[in-house]
């Protein structure tokens, strides 16, 4: 019984006591972000060497299983190295299929937290099942370097490739 | 005695006290230990799931609504969530914005009062974070409790809860939100799924037993899509709840011998009619429908005493809805559904998700607004005419209540005739809604494109069992005729309680089955009642009690079983083979149709009296599990990629 009385007062108390301390009377802030860059998460105020290590040279269209119906496109992820970082820079990994008039892209930050080498994957975009009606399609996959240069802010590619993406059902 | 003595007992005293209110409050709502768990076990999981990010976007309406009613009036200024007024669900009267679901804003203001004063004190994250863990705490303990092992349980949820509360607070984040108005809603849901819950829970036990209850109880709270729709604060679980209530009271007024009883308990089954009609008119008129061909097909006596008891009762509840559309529109009878679009010229404007407002306004607004403009130009003329208005108006008033309601009543066979057409027409809707929903074309501009919807069955699979209903239906029917016992049956309290659920069933099916399929209805949330009313019907099987009574150890090994480990199984394969949500979603989607199979089969072989219960309580057991893993997915896989969850534990 006291044990148990004991277990109560323990856990009720200690979680008690952290709520008020969070709050505006104790000086104690629980609640942190990490976030190493200024300017938040998507800035691009510094600079960095980028050089691709690998980018995909196809990407496929699969049908969605499960009666989903839909198409997924799938593309391979990218590989950089990033040296000779200051401050944060980001990278966009973005495809483009003009004849379906579909583009998806990714962000990724790299800032002097981050490890040498990064991955980037473009998230799964999908089209209804009527849009596709050829065998491939011809894209254009670019990395895109948003970074500071001489004190201005650019939007360099980094790696730009046109690859086939093809359809398996 | 010393001062310290008579201090000392006094405060024994008044703890005492305390004690014995809380003890007899809380066997008032939770009736014993398994509701408390119950409910408690409902909240914890669906505050797991809990997003402080929008899932559905008329929901910004109503939170709009609830930062508007707590400011003290009840038309939206500006758009504290969302960009922009014009949303969804958003109605216009006089150039200003109203919102609509009057009842779940009332409902969700005390909590976002308690969010406030707690936001004042403390940390929101932190604090919402203390009351996962001590529910945590509090579901083990009492859960303990159940099985005989009080002790060694309370002290394992307290480590729980300290240690969860303690990693929760080290990957803690500033709370996301600003207005805690959307929070509150959330939570106000939450507790209504968990009232549902709690409600089966009472009935179960009262009926049969508390293990019937426990395991009714689990299924509705956590094992449906009750787990997702608790933190989506649509209308539809307060729906539900509402008539759970009235299901409840009917019960209850059959069952009782005093005549007292009966009355009292037939007149409080009728007030949840008129709550829910605060909260959606058309699904008020559902419930009103249901309600009045059960009760009185099945009323012992019909005097003057009761019908007044029970007018009173259904008047009273009405009060909040005729109020409320009288603040806004000048008529009581003009529901916010029934004004035009927010930011709107005509009526015809782009469908949105709620086609009803538009065929309603188009169907009876011309009644709403003449009433309204005869109000306006007398109260602007001052004259000796106003009072021969205000006299006709009194009469209309008086008799207000038969002519609205048999406008509504009107309008109410428009929807039927809308849906039975629909049924005749295009069967396959049905089909879709109940059964199979897969890929669907939606084209509606608010479609994600992607087969995010599931079926009735697919979502509870343990409906299944259903199968078997009609023959037992066609069993009693024929027992009963053969034996002439029509009038015991006819006052059975049981027999009262299903012919309301089998007529509410119609009706709400016929009331949306016009517009359904449709996108962002995730699991057919439209007809979410019939969730919690499938597992009263499935309860009513004996067979499945049986099963439950046999082998609750079967039935709860298998649940968790199929939670814990078919849970990290799904998600061993998603993540390997690389699925997307949608195929997540309608992958499960086809295991649970597999197990309603099996469900409907081993149903249909009990009510023939061979019940096996080995397999009905794995059947059953997998079913719930697949359940609880669908919300899951929904929750994390789809919209958990853009999600922000309350608790900070989760990896997202």
């Amino acid at each position: 019984m006291v044990k148990h009385r004991a277990a109560s007062v323990i856990v009720i108390g200690v979680i008690t006591a952290t709520v008020f301390a969070s709050g505006p009377f104790v000086p104690v802030d629980f609640t942190t972000y990490d976030n190493p860059c200024e300017g938040g998460a998507l800035s691009s105020e510094g600079s960095a060497t980028i050089e691709p290590l690998s980018v995909p040279e196809s990407a496929t269209f699969t049908r969605s299983e499960f009666g989903a119906e839909v198409w997924k496109l799938d593309v391979p992820d990218a590989t950089v190295r990033a040296t000779d970082v200051q401050g944060c820079v980001r990278l966009t990994y973005e495809i483009n299929i003009d004849t379906l008039g579909l583009s998806s892209l990714s962000t990724a930050t790299v800032s002097t937290q981050s490890s040498e080498k990064s991955q980037l994957s473009i998230p799964k975009t999908t089209l209804s099942p009527d849009r596709i009606d050829e065998d491939h399609y011809n894209a254009e996959v670019r990395l895109i370097y948003h970074g500071m240069e001489n004190g201005n802010t650019v939007e360099r590619p980094v790696a730009s490739r046109n690859i086939t993406v093809g359809v398996t059902e | 005695m010393s001062y310290r003595s008579q201090y000392g007992n006094t405060l024994d005293g008044h703890s005492e006290r305390i004690a014995t209110i809380i003890h007899r409050l809380g066997r008032l709502v939770f009736g014993d230990y398994g509701g408390v768990f119950v409910f408690l076990l409902s909240c914890s999981a669906a505050m797991v799931l809990w997003r402080t990010t929008f899932s559905i976007n008329d929901n910004l309406v109503v939170a709009n609504g609830l930062v508007a009613l707590s400011d003290g009036h009840l038309h939206v200024t500006t758009p504290t969530y969302g960009e922009t007024l014009r949303a969804p669900g958003m109605a216009e009267y006089n150039g200003k914005a109203y919102p609509r679901n009057f009842a779940h804003i009332v409902f969700a203001l005390p909590f976002l009062w308690v969010l406030e004063t707690i936001a004042a004190v403390a940390d929101i994250r932190i604090a919402l974070a203390a009351l996962w863990s001590l529910s945590v705490f509090a579901t083990v303990s009492v859960g303990g409790r159940l099985i005989g092992r009080h002790e060694p349980a309370h002290l394992i949820g307290g480590m729980l809860a300290l240690v969860s509360f303690v990693a929760s607070v080290a990957s803690a984040t500033p709370f996301p939100l600003d207005h805690l108005a959307y929070p509150a809603l959330q939570l106000a849901t939450i507790v209504a799924a968990a009232g549902c819950a709690l409600v089966l829970y009472r009935l179960f036990s009262h009926i049969y037993s508390s293990d019937i209850g426990i395991a009714a109880g689990i299924a509705s709270g956590v094992a449906s899509p009750a787990l997702l729709w608790a933190t989506i604060p649509k209308r539809h679980v307060l729906t539900a709840l509402f008539t759970l209530f009235t299901l409840f009271f009917l019960y209850r007024s059959r069952e009782s011998d005093r005549i007292s009883m009966y009355r009292r308990y037939r007149a409080i089954a009728y007030v949840p009619v008129g709550l829910t009609a605060w909260l959606n008119a058309s699904e008020g008129l559902v419930l009103l429908g249901a309600l009045a061909i059960a009760d009185f097909a099945t009323a012992r006596e019909n005097g003057v005493r009761t019908l007044a008891t029970v007018a009173m009762g259904f008047f009273v509840s009405l009060l909040p809805f005729f109020l409320t559309n009288y603040l806004i529109a000048g008529d009581p009878f003009t529901p916010p559904r029934m004004l035009d679009r927010y930011g709107a010229g005509a009526v015809n404007t782009p469908v949105t998700e709620d086609l009803a407002a538009v065929s309603e306004s188009s169907g009876a607004g011309a009644d709403g607004t003449s009433t309204s403009d005869s109000s306006g130009t007398s109260t602007s003329d001052g004259s000796g005419t106003s009072i021969v208005n205000t006299i006709l108006e009194g009469i209309v008033g008086g008799a207000g209540p038969l002519l609205g309601t048999v406008d509504r009543a009107l309008l109410f066979t428009e929807f039927l005739s809308h849906g039975l057409e629909a049924v005749r027409q295009e069967p396959g809707r049905l089909y879709h809604t109940f059964v199979r929903s897969g890929y669907l074309g939606f084209s509606s501009p608010g479609a994600t494109g992607i087969a995010i919807n599931v079926a009735f069955l697919e979502a509870l699979p343990i409906a299944g069992a259903l199968i078997a209903a009609p023959v037992v239906a066609v069993r009693t029917v024929f027992d009963t005729l053969i034996r002439n016992t029509s009038p015991s049956l006819r006052s059975s309290p049981l027999f009262a309680a299903d012919i309301f659920v089998a007529i509410y069933t119609i009706l709400i099916t016929l009331l949306y089955i016009y517009r359904l399929p449709i996108h962002a209805a995730l699991t057919v949330r439209y007809v979410y009642p019939l969730f919690p009313l499938a597992i009263y019907a499935v309860a009513r099987l004996s067979w499945v009690r049986t099963t439950v009574t046999e082998r609750p150890l079967w039935l709860g090994l298998t649940y968790a079983g199929s939670v814990l480990i078919g849970g990290q199984l799904a998600l061993i394969t998603v993540v390997t083979k690389g699925y997307t949500a949608d195929e997540t979603i309608q992958g499960i989607a086809l295991l649970s149709l597999a197990v309603t199979a099996g469900t409907g089969l081993w149903s249909l072989a009990g009510a023939f009296d061979r019940t096996n219960t080995s397999i009905g309580a794995i059947l059953l057991g997998v079913g719930s599990g697949l359940a609880t893993i669908l919300m899951c997915v929904f929750a994390f896989s789809f919209f958990g990629p853009t999600a922000k969850f309350v608790l900070s534990l989760l990896p997202v």
